[in-house]
């Protein structure tokens, strides 16, 4: 092992290690630009250099790796007149703007000069004048003040393998920025504004908002997906401001919804008063008077033998779901409750892998039913991660992958609804049985999935099962799996379903969320009690849901906003966001973390749990003497370690409904995706409206145009939208939007996520 | 609190004087304790003014804590800039420029000046002789007028900046400050000549409040009352800081250590003060007036903001202001010698931009220690002259 002495402190370092790797250890502080640990060092910048004994020059430090008996200096004047001139080089062309710059505070350029620089720049030139780019309502562009360290085009094309955001030109002229582009929003633009050291790339949310040393950061978890990345809420007077990914846990990286989707919780339009229903209006009314009012009515409906029944986000702590969940089962006596309002699924089962980093490590990936980037994107860079360096290969059977197809050594591109299928075929396949009668109708070749099969045998695959997965489905993969030697890993929709799983918020009689509805349909529900979920935009059947809800006799939303469901309600209680309020979830490794309140409850805003423990309270029934929620986290943690049996029918979605001419899959935009995405107004600008989006080839045999207007057609209902063409659709399939609270997309749909619809232009 | 009975068995009844009383000078209390109208004890009670100051100073940076410290002897701000500021520079191992350690000398004994001209009018005032204040007066606006030029205003000047000064002295000011310097000897000699001789002033003043070498060694009195008392103790010559070595000057010293010396060393230190600022206006040298221009204290505005804008000083200037500098690790102690006697701030820096700990070692707290010791035996009447003689602050006493 080399043995190095580092301004007097001698050390002993594994073979490779670079200097600055070594001078971090002993806890030497090296300037650097371009270095960043999770990218692969460039060596571009020069701001690392540090003098070696007996070398003619100086040595950059991030990529030069030491050799035994090296005596390295990074203090010496020889460094210290180094560093001054780079950093006046740097600021040779540099604005004047750190007082209206976001980045000032946090500016590795301004640490630098203060630490290492001069006060007084001897070279003075015009500064560049490059117009500020405003590339949509994710990120600002200043090339100005960019110091062409390259990791956001580092970024771009390590991690995401992206194309469109390069370096142009040379020398003195070259710039760095996106390719043909005036919206730069790419599923993981954060990271890019989160590693520019300097403020080139800044967030267009947080733009002039405040100041870095003037917010709180509390560290909490993320409530977008199952992933569950740690995030650092930037708090100030009470808002939720900017949101860093200081850890780097449980990846380096985050996606956009984590890093962008937080501005719901400071929205104008946010109902923080309890509201009740006299007649056409909804009356703001005190906490007592509403929960009085919620538990007598259930109380009345149960006493004149109605049932109630609860509809809950899967995205809430498993504190709530334990505490309604008891609410429900023991003081109310009702046996409907559920989570899975997506029409998702949990599958019980502890997947072989149990970390990201162990995702990374597998040599071949299967991935079926879910586009990961839009469901679980830092899962979906894990698994590019190892595809991209040639170590692993990728077999997906997933409609319209947006993301991973690029690095897929095969794809499985079936017709909406026939992933299945294809799933069964290779099965088939595995088990040398015959299949091509299973692919008929999926447009997928016989040649693909035996080249997946004969991959997956060489190199033992980790298995991803995804969210659109039906139960059959699932048992289907467990099946795959079982053949190959490995458990999948099951994902789902929400960031806590496999909590609200464990937690038993189901039914215990296995009825679906499709049953509870219908019930209500039946008039045997009486009253229904929904939370922090507006039905109309995320259950996949509008019109049972409009004919359940006007049925009720009471129905009660807890939520943040005034949303169609609440349109409906008998009573409105105000949530909190994620950020207000702590708690356990669980993550897609069911592995339990904990969120952390960074704020105090606007107005008169209560987690769910508080509100059950409020209505137990005056139903007569009090729940347990809990203060805060972390009087509730030891029950959960005893909940969490106890192995959970599902029922034979956990419910779930059946067949397919397909009717019409083309089968379409309706699926999130990601910036639609996750939770209450409908109020995070950069998303909404960016995705304001629902459109279909068909192959091309399969386009222009239609006779339709990228770009067109056209009319949607199911069960006689018409929706205007516009129509894309996207290479990642199957041919002869489409692919619709979903996802909007103002757009009644899901009454196209009839429990499940596909349908068949009908195109046609739209008049003009 | 006593019974009825033990006072009547003791003879001695308890009087509170203050907090709200003119010449205590400022929210002092103290609890009398008197047989007929001599004082058996004299407790005083502290606090009233208490403002956090060390607490404080915890979660400002180093830069933002001077303010505070100018509100401790609100009298003799200078001095107190003074001392933090040679403390911070201790721990961060900077040596201030010549010109700089030379202009701060000249201000913190105009400093003194003024406070010895404030304690003369006001002491004089409590014993009866109400016209000194009126003199005293006329001379301390001038002081007033040359602090107010150097640093653009009268009180809490915080001129004073670590690394060095500020901003260089102002055109106009060293001949103002020698227009000053010239008259000053006279008078001192027109206060002199209404109080030296003055027979009131002597039998109201000589015998009274006495306090042994011995005794202001052990009680921890310093500057005027510890010399009062005969003993030569002064730290701009024991530690000479800031080049106080390369001046001549007396230590003035009493002999009985009762008010009345306490009155001439005071008399003698302004002289002295005089010398000293003559000979540093004679060898102030010229050249910068900052160490580590622009690392410590924001660069030229110029360079900031004006026709000469630079980013470099840009993000200097921005980063002190937001950010401040990181001393290393470490602790010191730096005393000097302030008007009213030793003053010392002991820092506890942790790397990080803001003091970890800062304690501050009062001189008029200190003094005031004395207070019990000196009334005893006095009459009442006696008790303003002795509170006079200590020249507190009550600023500089509670913090
Ligand atoms: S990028 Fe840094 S140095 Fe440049 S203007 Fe912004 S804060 Fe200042
Ligand atoms: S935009 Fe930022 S990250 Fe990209 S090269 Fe410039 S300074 Fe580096
Ligand atoms: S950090 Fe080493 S060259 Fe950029």
């Amino acid at each position: 092992m080399p043995k190095v002495v580092i301004d007097g402190i001698e050390i002993e370092v594994p073979p490779g290690t670079t200097i600055l790797n070594a001078a971090q250890r002993v806890g030497v502080e090296i300037p650097v630009f371009c270095y960043h640990p999770y990218l692969k060092p460039a060596g571009i910048c020069r701001m690392c250099l540090v003098e070696v004994e007996g070398m003619p020059r100086l040595l950059p430090a991030c990529i030069t790796e030491v050799q035994d008996g090296w005596e390295i200096y990074t203090n010496s004047d020889r460094v210290k007149d180094a560093r001054e001139w780079l950093l006046e080089f740097v600021l040779v062309n540099h604005p004047l703007e750190c007082p209206i710059c976001d980045e000032a505070g946090e500016c590795e350029l301004q640490n630098f000069v203060f630490k290492f620089g001069e006060p007084r720049k001897r070279l003075y030139d015009e500064p560049f004048k490059y117009p500020t780019r405003y590339l949509g309502p994710l990120i600002v562009h200043q090339m100005n003040r960019c110091v062409l360290c390259r990791r956001c085009v580092r970024f771009s094309d390590e991690a995401m393998g992206g194309t469109d955001w390069g370096v142009y030109e040379r020398g003195y002229r070259t710039i760095v920025g996106p390719y043909e582009r005036d919206v730069f929003a790419q599923k993981y633009t954060f990271n890019m504004e989160a590693l520019c050291p300097v403020g080139a790339i800044t967030s267009n949310i947080y733009r002039y908002k405040t100041r870095i040393w003037k917010l709180d950061f509390t560290n909490s978890v993320c409530a977008h997906c199952e992933v569950g990345c740690w995030l650092d809420l930037g708090e100030r007077d009470g808002q939720l401001l900017k949101v860093l990914h200081r850890r780097g846990y449980p990846s380096p990286w985050i996606c956009d919804k984590g890093g962008y989707g937080f501005e719901y919780v400071n929205h104008s339009e946010r109902i923080t008063v309890p509201l009740r229903r006299e007649g056409n209006r909804l009356r703001g009314v005190t906490t007592d008077e509403a929960l009085e009012f919620v538990a007598g009515r259930l109380k009345g409906l149960v006493e004149s033998g109605g049932k109630v029944a609860a509809l809950v986000s899967p995205h809430l702590t498993c504190e709530d779901y334990l505490l309604m969940g008891s609410f429900m089962k023991e003081v109310v006596g009702s046996d409907y409750l559920d989570y899975r309002l997506y029409g998702g699924n949990t599958y019980p089962e502890r997947p072989a892998v149990d970390s990201l980093e162990g995702v990374e490590k597998a040599e071949a990936y299967l991935v079926v039913g879910e586009d990961l980037s839009v469901h679980h994107p830092v899962l979906a860079l894990s698994v590019a991660k190892g595809c991209k360096e040639g170590r692993a290969s990728l077999y997906l059977i997933v409609t319209g992958d947006s993301f991973l197809f690029k690095f897929a050594a095969e794809h499985a591109n079936p017709l909406p609804g026939k992933e299945e299928k294809v799933l069964e075929a290779l099965a088939s396949v595995l088990g040398g049985k015959d299949y091509a009668s299973l692919l008929e109708g999926t447009e997928v070749s016989e040649d693909t999935l035996k080249a997946m099969a004969q991959g997956l045998q060489e190199k033992k695959p980790l298995i991803i099962g995804g969210s659109r997965l039906t139960p059959e489905g699932r048992v289907l993969l467990k099946g795959v799996g079982e053949r190959l030697g490995i458990t999948p890993l099951f994902l789902d929709w929400g960031s806590n379903s496999k909590g609200a799983f464990q937690m038993g918020f189901w039914s215990p009689g296995g009825e679906s969320v499709e049953d509870i509805l219908n019930k209500c349909v039946s008039g045997e529900i009486k009253g229904l009690f929904v939370s922090s979920m507006d039905l109309f935009r995320d259950y996949p059947n509008g019109t049972l849901v409009k004919e359940a809800l006007s049925n009720l006799d009471f129905l009660v939303v807890h939520d943040m906003f005034f949303t169609e469901t609440v349109a409906y309600s008998d009573c409105y209680l105000p949530a909190t966001s994620f950020a207000e309020d702590g708690g356990t979830v669980v993550n897609m490794f069911w592995e339990a973390k904990k969120r952390n309140r960074a704020f105090k409850p606007k107005d008169e805003s209560m987690p769910l749990w508080q509100v059950a423990l409020g209505l137990s309270r005056k139903w007569g029934r009090p729940l347990g003497d809990f203060g805060t929620v972390e009087d509730v986290t030891p029950l959960v943690r005893e909940r969490l370690s106890q192995v959970v049996e599902a029922p034979s029918t956990l419910g779930g979605v059946k067949a397919a409904h397909l009717k019409g001419d083309i089968p379409a899959l309706f699926e999130y935009p990601f910036y639609r995706a996750g939770m209450r995405t409908d109020f995070c107004n950069a998303f909404v600008q960016l995705v304001p409206e629902p459109y279909v989006t068909l192959n091309p080839e399969y386009g222009d045999e239609l006779g339709f145009k990228n770009g067109d207007i056209v009319i949607m057609e199911v069960d006689g209902n018409q929706f205007r939208m516009k129509l894309f063409f996207r290479d990642e659709v199957p041919r002869g399939g489409a692919i619709v939007s979903r996802g909007f609270s103002d757009f009644p997309i899901t009454r196209a749909l009839k429990g499940l996520w596909y349908r068949g619809i009908e195109l046609r232009a739209a008049k003009e | 609190m006593k019974t009825v009975a033990e006072h009547t068995e003791r003879r001695t009844y308890t009087l509170n004087m203050g907090p709200q009383h003119p010449s205590t000078h400022g929210v002092l209390r103290v609890i009398l304790e008197l047989e007929g109208e001599t004082i058996v004890d004299a407790r005083p009670v502290v606090g009233y003014l208490h403002r956090g100051t060390e607490k404080l100073a915890e979660s400002k940076t180093y830069q933002q804590v001077s303010p505070l410290i100018d509100r401790l002897d609100y009298l003799a701000c200078p001095a107190y800039n003074f001392a933090y500021c040679l403390a911070v520079e201790k721990l961060l191992g900077v040596e201030v420029p010549p010109r700089a350690k030379y202009i701060r000398v000249i201000l913190a004994e105009l400093a003194r000046i003024a406070s010895h001209l404030i304690w003369l009018g006001s002491h004089a005032m409590d014993i009866g002789a109400v016209t000194v204040f009126l003199y005293t007066f006329r001379e301390r606006e001038i002081t007033y007028e040359l602090l107010e030029m150097a640093a653009g205003v009268r009180m809490h000047q915080s001129y004073f900046v670590v690394g060095g000064v500020r901003w260089d002295l102002p055109e106009g000011f060293i001949p103002k400050l020698r227009e000053f310097l010239d008259i000053l000897p006279s008078k001192i000699q027109e206060y002199e000549n209404l109080l030296t001789k003055n027979k009131i002033w002597r039998m109201r003043t000589e015998g009274l409040g006495v306090l042994s070498r011995e005794d202001a060694i052990a009680l921890g009195a310093t500057g005027p009352m510890l010399r009062g008392s005969g003993v030569e103790w002064d730290i701009r010559k024991a530690y000479p800081y800031s080049g106080y070595g390369e001046f001549e000057f007396d230590i003035p010293t009493g002999r009985n250590g009762d008010v009345y010396d306490r009155y001439l060393v005071r008399m003698e230190e302004m002289r002295q003060s005089r010398r000293i600022i003559l000979q540093a206006l004679e060898k102030l040298p010229d050249g910068p007036i900052h160490a580590m221009e622009g690392k410590l204290y924001f660069p030229d505005p110029d360079w900031v903001r004006g026709e000469h804008r630079d980013i470099a000083a840009l993000i200097h200037q921005f980063k002190l202001v937001v950010e401040g500098f990181h001393p290393p690790k470490g602790e010191v102690y730096q005393s000097i010698e302030a008007p009213k006697g030793e003053l010392g701030f002991y820092i506890v820096c942790d790397g990080s931009p803001k003091p970890y700990r800062l304690r501050i070692r009062l001189p008029s707290l200190m003094n005031l220690q004395t207070l019990p010791l000196l009334s005893r035996g006095h009459k009442v009447a006696d008790l303003v002259a002795i509170i006079g003689t200590l020249d507190i602050v009550l600023g500089d006493v509670d913090k």
